[in-house]
């Protein structure tokens, strides 16, 4: 086991798309050591609660997310192959991001997701996910598609006051 | 390296960034830390930049002079001591709070609300307020942001908000900011 380390931005594999894990490598050992390493590196981040693996160099698509610090009835998932199936809702919170740290900023989400994916033991797993984890999952299933979140930044203001409409 | 925080202030027009940033591009001047808006009409954006030697500092304030001369935009200047600080930087133990303040609009809320939490030794991160509507329906209203440590009880502002709710006669809430780390 290992803490590894995160990459930051401008590494080119934040900008990359990640490459599904084929159903052979799922069960194999480096594999499952790379989950481990991945959900320690989380752990280890003060307030951390998701991880997508090129945020650790890897252009794989498996995302660990543990929301429980904010949302005790939750808990980890690690996710391989995470799909968003259906979303709804519209949510606004402040994300910040390990990669791209001391900046944050106001990120309109879906507020409820339906999420697919292959558990650690490559079964497939289905559910709605709401609140944090929703925002969570969204966050870092981007990282999957080299998308960062302030590539989505809804409003520099902070939306509370519609700037009036000139007459 | 000196650096310098910078303000701009005047009648709103297409070009002023431009403008701005143009003459410090030429000076060598790096922008580090830049808020701007518009404030009914008026052009408003302060700034942080560091100046490569003594001698941008003549160029630029020509520049910024010129500026003011021909499109009222009136700068200020005024040099920082030491490295600065990157990145928004809340103090660690701290939860990001917003407090929003709405009523009709009269003199005094922004003093009262900011008394509160000046007395409690709460720090204003943001604030943005603005009067909407007109004559005598306006109604004010404030969106804040404080940084409140964890070990402070949320229980020792009440009392002081809920007379601020009825001698003003405004809607005061306070609801914690998720800062989400991902």
């Amino acid at each position: 086991m290992a803490v590894l380390s995160i990459r930051l931005f401008p590494d080119p594999v934040l900008r990359k798309r990640s490459k599904p894990v084929d159903s052979k490598s799922q069960k194999t050992q480096e594999t499952q050591g790379f989950i481990k390493d991945l959900t320690e590196t989380l752990y280890k981040q003060p307030g951390g609660i998701g991880i997508a693996a090129p945020q650790v160099g890897e252009a794989q698509r498996v995302i660990v997310v543990d929301v429980s610090p904010r949302d005790p009835s939750k808990r980890r998932e690690v996710m391989i192959n995470p799909r968003i199936l259906r979303q709804e809702g519209e949510v606004l919170s402040r994300e910040g991001c390990m990669s791209l740290p001391d900046y944050t900023a106001n990120i309109k989400r879906f507020a409820r997701v339906l999420v697919q994916w292959l558990d650690q033991k490559g079964v497939r797993q289905q559910r709605w996910a709401e609140g944090i984890e929703a925002i969570c999952l969204q966050h870092e299933v981007d990282h999957l598609n080299g998308v960062l979140f302030i590539d989505r930044v809804a409003s520099l203001k902070t939306d509370v006051f519609p700037r009036k409409k000139k007459k | 390296m000196q650096r310098v925080a910078l303000t701009f202030i005047g009648k709103d027009r297409a070009g002023i960034i431009a403008r701005v940033s143009r003459a410090l591009f030429e000076a060598g001047c790096n922008i580090e830390d830049t808020t701007m808006t518009i404030l009914e009409g008026e052009f408003a954006m302060i700034m942080i930049a560091s100046l490569p030697h003594f001698q941008a500092e003549k160029k630029l304030k020509g520049a910024f002079e010129r500026l003011k001369k021909e499109w009222g935009i009136h700068p200020f200047w005024r040099p920082l001591p030491g490295k600065g600080v990157r990145g928004e930087k809340h103090p660690a133990g701290t939860q990001t709070y917003v407090v929003s303040v709405v009523g009709k609009d009269r003199t005094g809320i922004v003093y009262e609300t900011s008394r509160i939490l000046a007395g409690a030794g709460l720090n204003i991160t943001d604030l943005n307020s603005k009067v909407l509507g007109e004559g005598k329906k306006s109604v004010f209203a404030m969106v804040l942001e404080a940084d409140i440590p964890q070990r402070f009880n949320l229980k020792k502002l009440e009392p002081a908000l809920k007379k601020l709710k009825n001698r003003l006669k405004v809607d005061v809430s306070i609801r914690p900011l998720e800062r989400l780390s991902l």
